[in-house]
């Protein structure tokens, strides 16, 4: 040991309050000193001259030296002392053991890392307050009404005056799309238009500049201020501080850059929509276009609002609920059935909250599922050494280790591995929650979401609190064990044995039946990913997605008419364009553009609410080709079918068969009150998935504008090569038009279905990862309790053998026995993924909860893990030598 | 010397009065008929550990011609602890007995 070290032991010593060591050290010495006299005197007394009496005694005694050490040991046996000999004892013990020792923190790990993954997203949904400084101070206010929830700005001045256990009232509209260009720069970020208490009642302070203040928030249509965020700032100007100052033009008018966002903030709703703009209130009529948010029919506005110091959330709830009448007689809703809500402003808001719901409760049971059999495989693992120690422990009990002692090593062995997987578990926790936030951190479009789903420390704390119990108490098995049973009988190996290895059974049992149930579970949304991605009948490869909104910048339908017929003569002229289809639709390009009532004009009058609704689109000419839809009879539109023209319609087969019981061409029918004539039949096609029902549909000409004028399109561009690539060049043919007019959604339909998808995904890769741990974890018990178990009755297997049973008798028996808990276990994991597919029904797109080939599949893959990890140790106990198996011992 | 009766000659010797290190090793020696020698060596050890468990305490004294040493007395758990290993010794002894004194038939 070097000087420097051997300072810092005594440094260490020192500080952990080991003074007395030197004072007794010195009595140490003088004692010995002493007796080492005494021995000298006596040789004298014997007549030995002075000197040689000395070198007598001294050769006698053997050096002070090396028993003042001796004698140190025993000094220095204080409780740290021992918990670190301990401890480097179980470190030694656990190297020996290497395999166990892997498998056993390999196994903690993972349960601690899937629980505290698991959680800190759930508590990141569901709990945790917004991440800036006033988070715990924050709440939400809305009418408890399902899509118009909204107080509206009349609203946001009424609490304001009225409700004084709110020190600031927020006003705020985040879901703004704003199309923003500086320079060459345009795209459509996720604005955010807010009052200017926003900022401070929040508590943030701005990265760069300043915010809005009341004066500029003042009158309507004034000040063009705006704040960016410190993404946008990095991306779009490189970070440079001269940002200050600079003219950005948002939804075509020009706003002066006041200030920039602190990093990682996204505005109030992180998850739903990360905010990268902020406008003021007063600039509403720029953010939201479709009715005026200052009038008291136009609920735009969300009111927020921060609770004063002392306030308590009952105070606000009473205040508000007495103006709550005058709150509601201010908006279209007459009885929302929960009044007024006030509810404090943590995790995803309610109304967000459900489309997560199934998403967060599957990862749930997918957490705790893997930590149950984690723990399940450490017990087993433990009881197994346990018992395979029973003989070296009642060696050393006989040999006069106390059980005291016993009991405190096999408690350190245990402390050695719990700490050492919890602290596996923290990384892998990390790693995991990283990847998590990577799953979330953007939309379809590459918008950045601040999520902050980062391990929690509290779940961190139970986890490892919970593995650590765990594992001290299977740990201690063998000690128990050793305070109870007589020695001699643990010398020869006796009921212990037995009682462990039936629990152990029950162990591979409970994890043979839970990783089964995760696996069915994999495999069901495994089979409805598939549908979705290879069974929609609209051909989505090569195809690029485009959205065009000339409404974001105020153009009426004559300008965008013109402009849109430039851009697709214009995408329609180049090379690498196949085919051009677009319509007008509320979702993604294959949604339907709304629903419509449709009678025969033959039939008896029917009244409105008896009426058959369909689903209708309103397509561009060349929509069937693109797709490649085949038309079975009569035609698709073309470019004459327009407002001047007789109104037409195309219908698929199955609304043709319903209405005509087969050929439609020619025939009238009435679509929400208005006739057309049918020109066409298309074939089926099932939009989403292979799994639904053919729907009955109804296509219009897009250019006939039948219920409303044309201002924006969807575009789905077939393109020769990667639609990917296609993007950037169909960006700028759009601007050579006019780079004024919007331009997202912008991504091939195959990232748009991804995108659509990503919780289903997400759903399906967590399933798959759990259910092949778990399978993976099974087959290490079933092959750990195996191997114990021929080890156990090698000398019957011997017997067996010598009295001639065939080796492949031997092996079946082994294999018969592994079955066993196989078999209890594969029950209870049917019936537990009977039960637990409820959970994934939202998402099982034509695959059904009782799916036969996802549940022969689990079985099937348990049942040969199971039969390979009983293969090895049949094969070993097969090839027993009797002779040897019948001599040991 | 007999692994594991150390201690219990240790506890022994200092059943009548309380005594330093070496003077244990003398009454040992002298009570054996000098059969047992104690190597020092295991002597201070072996009081150290009997004392951290508490059946041994120690005090220094002054002895006969003014000189300090450290004395070593029972304790009331000392003295349950030599009852106890003398009497499992008596069982050990006479079990030998038993064994080395049958005559061959």
């Amino acid at each position: 040991m070097s000087t420097i070290a051997r300072r810092l032991l005594a440094s260490l010593r020192l500080a952990m309050g080991w003074r007395r060591i030197s004072e007794e050290e010195r009595e140490m010495r003088a004692e010995l000193l002493d007796h080492l006299d005494r021995s000298t005197e006596k040789n004298i007394r014997a007549g030995m001259s002075p000197d040689a009496a000395r070198r007598a005694a001294v050769v006698a005694f053997g050096g002070v030296e090396q028993i003042a050490e001796a004698a140190r040991d025993e000094l220095r046996s204080r409780p740290l002392d021992d918990l670190m000999r301990d401890l480097s004892y179980g470190v030694r013990t656990l190297r020996r053991a290497p395999a166990f020792a892997a498998i056993a923190i390999a196994t903690l790990a993972l349960g601690v890392a899937a629980t505290v993954t698991v959680f800190s997203f759930v508590d990141a949904i569901y709990l945790r307050a917004l991440d800036v400084p006033n988070g715990g101070r924050l709440v939400r206010v809305y009418l408890d009404h399902i899509g118009v929830g909204a107080l509206g700005y009349d609203g946001f001045r009424l609490v304001r005056q009225r409700v004084p256990a709110f020190d600031e009232v927020v006003a705020h509209y985040s879901t703004a799309p704003l199309y923003t260009r500086a320079g060459e720069l345009t795209g459509e970020l996720s604005g955010a238009v807010v009052s200017a208490s926003y900022f401070s009642a929040l508590g943030i302070r701005p990265a760069l500049g300043r915010f809005f203040t009341a004066a500029e928030d003042a009158v309507p249509d004034r000040d063009f201020i705006a704040v960016i965020g410190y993404d946008m700032w990095q991306r779009w100007f490189g970070g440079d501080r001269a940002v200050i100052g600079r003219s950005l033009s948002i939804n075509g008018l020009a706003f002066t850059i006041i200030g920039v966002a602190p990093e990682r903030f996204g505005g109030v709703l992180p998850y739903d929509a990360a905010n990268e703009l902020w406008i003021p209130m007063m600039q509403q009529r720029v953010g939201y276009r479709w009715c005026d948010g200052f009038k008291h029919d136009c609920q735009v506005l969300d009111v927020m609002a921060r609770l004063a110091p002392g306030a308590t959330l009952a105070q606000a709830r009473s205040q508000v609920s007495v103006i709550a009448p005058q709150l509601l007689a201010l908006t279209e809703i007459k009885n929302p059935p929960g009044g007024v809500t006030v509810e404090r402003a943590s995790g995803v808001p309610e109304r967000n909250r459900r489309e997560k719901d199934s998403l967060a409760r599957l990862l749930s049971v997918i957490g705790l599922t893997l930590l149950v059999i984690a723990c399940a495989n450490l017990a087993g693992l433990l009881l197994a050494r346990g018992v395979a120690r029973e003989r070296e422990m009642a060696v050393r009990t006989s040999l006069g280790a106390s059980r005291q002692r016993i009991v405190r090593q096999l408690l350190a062995e245990s402390l050695i591995i719990a700490l050492a997987g919890a602290a596996a578990g923290t990384v892998v926790a990390t790693w995991a929650a990283r990847l998590l936030v990577g799953y979330f951190s953007s939309d379809g479009e590459g918008h950045m979401r601040h999520f902050n789903v980062s391990p929690d420390v509290h779940w961190l704390v139970l986890a490892v609190a919970l593995v650590v119990a765990t594992t001290l108490m299977f740990g201690l098995f063998p000690a128990l064990a050793t305070a109870r049973a007589d020695q001699g009988q643990r010398l020869r190996g006796g009921r212990g044995a037995n009682v462990s290895a039936r629990a152990r059974l029950m162990l591979v049992a409970t994890q043979t039946g839970f990783s089964l149930a995760l696996l069915i579970g994999a495999a069901l949304l495994a089979r409805s990913v598939d549908r979705i991605m290879s069974g929609a009948e609209l051909d989505s490869s090569h195809m690029a997605m485009l959205r065009l909104r000339p409404r974001l910048v105020k153009y009426d339908s004559a300008r965008a008419e013109a402009f849109l017929h430039r851009v697709f003569d214009r995408i329609r002229a180049m090379p690498e364009v196949t085919g051009l289809a677009y319509a007008r639709g509320v979702g993604l390009v294959w949604g339907s553009t709304g629903t419509v009532r449709v009678v025969k004009p033959t039939d008896a009058p029917v009244p409105p609410d008896r009426q058959m609704r369909v689903s209708y689109h309103e397509v561009s000419p060349g929509y069937f080709a693109a797709f490649r839809v085949p038309v079975l009879r009569g035609r698709e539109f073309t470019d004459h079918d327009d407002v001047g023209s007789p109104r037409v319609a195309v219908v698929n087969e199955t609304l043709a068969r319903r209405l005509w019981s087969g050929n439609a061409v020619g025939e009238s029918v009435e679509l929400s009150d208005t006739t057309f004539q049918v020109v066409g039949v298309v074939r089926d096609y099932r939009p989403h998935h292979s799994g639904e029902e053919a729907a009955p549909m109804a296509f219009v000409p897009f250019w006939q504008n039948v219920f409303e004028a044309q201002v924006d399109a969807r575009l789905a561009v077939r393109v020769k090569g990667d639609p990917a690539v296609a993007i950037g060049p169909l960006r700028r043919a759009i601007a050579e038009v006019d780079a004024a007019v919007p331009v997202s959604e912008a991504m091939s339909m195959r990232n748009q279905v991804d995108d659509r998808y990503a919780d289903l995904r997400l759903g399906r890769a967590m399933l798959i990862v759990a259910g092949g741990l778990a399978l993976l974890l099974t087959a290490i018990g079933l092959y750990g309790v195996l191997a114990f178990l021929i080890e156990r009755r090698e000398r019957e297997i011997g017997v067996r053998l010598a009295v001639g049973a065939s080796p492949s008798s031997v092996a079946a028996l082994i294999v018969a026995q592994a079955m066993r808990p196989i078999r209890i276990g594969a029950l209870a994991g049917l019936a537990t993924a009977l039960a637990g597919s409820r959970l994934l029904s939202s998402w099982l797109y034509g695959v059904s909860q009782t799916d036969i080939a996802s549940y022969a599949f689990g079985l099937g893959a348990t049942v040969i893990v199971a039969a390979f990890a009983s293969f090895v140790p049949a094969r070993r106990a097969a090839r027993v030598d009797p002779a040897t198996a019948l001599r040991a011992d | 010397m007999l692994y594991g009766t150390l201690d219990m000659l240790i506890l022994k010797a200092l059943q009548l009065e309380p005594m330093h290190g070496w003077g244990i090793t003398e009454r040992i020696q002298q009570w054996s008929e000098s059969v047992l020698q104690v190597n020092q060596g295991s002597l201070y050890p072996a009081l150290y550990r009997l004392k951290r468990q508490g059946w041994i305490g120690s005090e220094w004294r002054t002895t006969e011609n003014n000189r300090r040493a450290r004395y070593y007395a029972l304790t009331a758990a000392g003295r349950k602890q030599l009852a106890a290993e003398h009497r499992d010794w008596q069982r050990l002894a006479r079990a030998i007995d038993l064994v080395m004194g049958m005559s061959p038939a």
